[in-house]
Formats: C-alpha cells, structure tokens, sequence
C-alpha cells in the first residue's frame, strides 16, 4: 500500500499542522509537506483540502501584497482550525498506537 | 471530523482588494505575457472541467491554481501538465479534495479548446479596453456600454425578421416599419415580436460553446442585414429627390408633350398680340407645358419662367421666352428673352383658387366674339 490511500485520511491534519506554527502561501504549503517526506501528496489535493477547511470555517484567508514580488494568498489557523488540530492530533495519537500495537504483534 | 458553514468573517480575513482574483493576479506586473497566456490556457480547461461548481467558490479555487502555476513557473520551466499533471486530472483531484461530487459527463469533443479561444479573444479586448479606462472618458463610456446590451438585443431580433420578411415577402417591411412574414403583414406582427424575444433570451443566457458561436452568427448576420437595409434607404431617398428643374421650380413631367404645344402665343380677336397671358384650366391650375429646357420641336431653348417676388416660378407664363429669337415669318411677336433685371415685383400672379373667367362667362355675345380656331392658328405659326 502506497501512501496515497493512507494520506488520503489525513491530509486535513497534515495542513493543519503545517499551518500551526506560522499562516503560509499554498505553493509553500504543498512544498513544506513534499519536503517532510510525503512526495506523494498532489498539489490539487493540497488545494482542495485547503479550500475544504476555509470553507468549513477552520482557516483564515488573505491576500499579501508584495512590494519586489507578487502577490501570495495566505491561509492560517483560525481558533476552531487550532482546537480542530489538537483534537486531531489526539485522535492520530491513539489511532497510531493502536496500529503499533497490532503491528508489532503482527510482524514481531 | 466536523463541517458546517463558516462563521463570520474573521478581523484577519481579506478577500482581494479586486472584485475578481483574477484582476489581482493581472495587476501584477511581474508575468511576462507569454506565462500569464499558458496559465491563463490551463486554468481556463480546469476551470471548464468545474463548471458546475458555485461561481465564487469556483473562483476561490481558480485564484489559488493561478498563484500556484505562477509559484511553479517561477522554479521551473517545464510545461504545468508534466508538474502537477494535467487539467482534467487536476480538477478531479481538486473536485474530490474540495469535497464537491462527481462532475458532469466529459463528452467526446474537446470543450476547452472553444473555452481556450474565447479566453483569448476576451483577453484581447480586455487589454484594449484596458488601455482605454485610463482615460476617464473611457471609463464612463465603457461603463456606459453594457447598458446598451439590450438595445442590441431587440435591433438583433428586429433584423433578423427585416431578413425574413426579405426572404419570403415581395413587400418586406410593413406598416410601422414591421417586417412580413410569407407575404404577410399581419403574419409579420406575430413573427416579429416572437424573433425579438428569442434575441433577447439568447442575449440574457450565457451559451457556450457550439450554440455561443450560434448566437454570434446571428448577430453579424443581422448587422449585415442592418446595413443593407440602410443602402436601400439611400437608395430611395435618392429617387426622390430626382426631378428636373426649370429655373428654380420643380417640375415633374407627367404629360405627353407629342400631343401638346411646345408654346402658346395668344393674341386678341383683332390682332393684337398679347405678349404675356397666364393661362389656367378649368379648375384654377396653371396650364403646364411639359418641354423644358432645350425644346427640340423649336431647336432653341426656353428661358428660365419669372419668378415672383417670393420665389416661386410661373409656368403659365405664355408665349414661353427662348433664348433665340423666333425666326417667326410673322414678324408681328415680338420675341424679347427675358433678362435678369426684369423685376420680378411687376409680376401679378392670381391666387391659385381664383377661377378662370370662362367658367363665368355669362355673356353671349363675347362666346359668339371668340375667334375660330383655325382664325388664331393662321397667325401662329411655330417656327419649323
């Protein structure tokens, strides 16, 4: 299994943790999660889920002028994306130990 | 994981300054035309593969594309489709990321590339209206401009039945200017405003694709039919106004100048002759004779008639005046041509609605004075 079917489930998390520390422009988004090891990510997938949380009112939006360069769209945490994240990384947690635990009786 | 509908805007979050991301995106002056047209290319095929999305949001997800392909071009050269793969399976991806449900069914023609064309032709124009709205003038006037859209509508619907009318009516355009339909006027007052409406729901509904180019071919089709239309306006403004002129009054020749004089000398029962009468017919008109101009029965040319203080000519003014003497044998007329000091304030002329003495006469004696006929011809003769 690749990890497409796996990051599928958690591609919302991923952005949401990207976006954690600092608001960041999507093609520095996409850029920062290939780099991180998740070469299979496609940028449209990046956009949509990024698109998918602004809509459901977990990410800010803005627009950044750029005096030398152009302009970046900047998307960020709002308070229900951070509370989102953390309630998500708990679930991932658990979810990731459960599966250790099976696995390392499995492959053991 | 839960969705609802976003709450009230965020302090933090600003929509472009622009109504449209993409005027954004074109502010900028940093593109070189040659990526703004490929990103334009393929943003326009995703954007086809989209359609069905809600326009704002469609628009949000475009806008992000464009920044995107130009953060990509930036890195590299190479084409977008080899980068992030191509526009069909970048809005898949999108589509099924974004949450939004399958799309419409791809048919078996490649739909962008009409999208493509129109892009482009848009952009065209837009860059020259551009150009133009830095003027303020301009601005007014291309703002003005979408007002007159219905406008052209009902002309676009109102041409196309001139065009009709033509095709199938020997008498096109009826009372009221409403065009005929198979000969019709009255058909023409049906079908008339039947094609006006039409116009005017292709006009307000955007069409794409095959049926847009159709909704334009008819819209060039009726301004052809608009322009041929005011030619022969022309052409029969023109006919009108084509008459002979004698002098400064209009004449229109209506009679059959074979059968009638080409000029009248009157002269009293004794001899005497008169060189001015003003003739009229039974009902007060003035009596006419058709031959203007260079008479060829006479073989010289009649002068211009008097004119009265007014302006207005005498035709009825007998004998005529030629510019060449008559070479009458009877050397009694006296044949003098009118010159251009005679003033014309000595000439009386009858009000038109005075009736002629013959119609009155009431005295016997004068009716048995007149003379023959044959008596007056011996003493005129015209000039052979």
């Amino acid at each position: 299994m690749d990890t497409t079917q796996l990051l599928k489930g958690v591609l919302d998390l991923a952005v949401l943790a990207v976006l954690a520390d600092d608001d960041a422009y999507g093609y520095h988004i996409v850029r920062t999660l290939r780099d991180s090891g998740l070469e299979e990510v496609g940028d449209a997938s990046v956009y949509g889920t990024l698109r998918r949380l602004y809509r459901s009112g977990k990410l800010t939006s803005y627009v950044k002028p750029s005096d030398e360069g152009p302009h970046r769209k900047y998307y960020g945490l709002n308070d229900e994306g951070r509370d989102h994240l953390e309630s998500g990384a708990k679930t991932w947690r658990s979810f990731i130990d459960t599966m250790d635990s099976l696995l390392e009786g499995a492959t053991a | 994981m839960t969705t609802h509908e976003p709450t009230t805007p965020d302090p933090t979050d600003d929509k472009p300054s622009n109504d449209s991301p993409a005027a954004t995106l074109t502010a900028d002056r940093s593109d070189t035309t040659d990526s703004a047209g490929e990103i334009s290319d393929y943003v326009d095929r995703v954007r086809h593969h989209l359609s069905d999305i809600d326009g704002e949001e469609l628009d949000d997800l475009i806008h992000d594309l464009e920044l995107h392909l130009r953060e990509v071009r930036a890195e590299t050269d190479q084409p977008f489709t080899t980068v992030i793969g191509t526009p069909e399976n970048y809005a898949a991806e999108l589509r099924q990321t974004a949450g939004f449900g399958a799309g419409p069914p791809t048919t078996g023609y490649d739909p962008g590339r009409v999208a493509r064309l129109e892009a482009r032709v848009a952009r065209f124009f837009q860059a020259r209206l551009d150009s133009l709205e830095s003027y303020t003038w301009g601005r007014a006037f291309v703002d003005f401009l979408p007002e007159l859209r219905p406008g052209w509508w009902v002309a676009r619907g109102y041409l196309l039945a001139v065009l009709i009318g033509w095709m199938t009516s020997p008498s096109p355009i009826g009372p009221l200017g409403i065009p005929s339909f198979g000969g019709s006027a009255v058909a023409g007052l049906i079908t008339t405003p039947i094609l006006i409406v039409l116009s005017v729901r292709w006009g307000r509904r955007r069409y794409r694709g095959f049926k847009k180019v159709a909704v334009l071919a008819a819209g060039v089709i009726a301004v052809l039919t608009g322009l041929a239309l005011t030619g022969r306006i022309s052409d029969n403004s023109n006919d009108a106004m084509y008459y002979e002129p004698v002098g400064e009054y209009w004449h229109e020749p209506e009679q059959d100048w074979t059968i009638l004089p080409a000029n009248i000398y009157a002269y009293l029962p004794d001899g005497t002759p008169l060189d001015e009468v003003m003739l009229f017919n039974e009902v007060g008109d003035p009596v006419d004779l058709p031959e203007v101009g260079f008479s060829e029965r006479l073989g010289s040319t009649f002068e211009a008639p008097p004119v009265t203080i007014d302006g207005r000519g005498v035709p009825n003014l007998y004998p005529r005046k030629l510019s060449i003497p008559n070479l009458d044998p009877t050397s009694d007329l006296d044949e003098q041509p009118l010159t251009g000091d005679e003033p014309a304030a000595e000439l009386v002329v009858p009000a038109p609605t005075v009736v002629p003495f013959p119609d009155k006469l009431d005295e016997p004696d004068r009716a048995e004075t007149r003379p023959e006929p044959s008596t007056t011809t011996s003493t005129v003769e015209n000039t052979r």
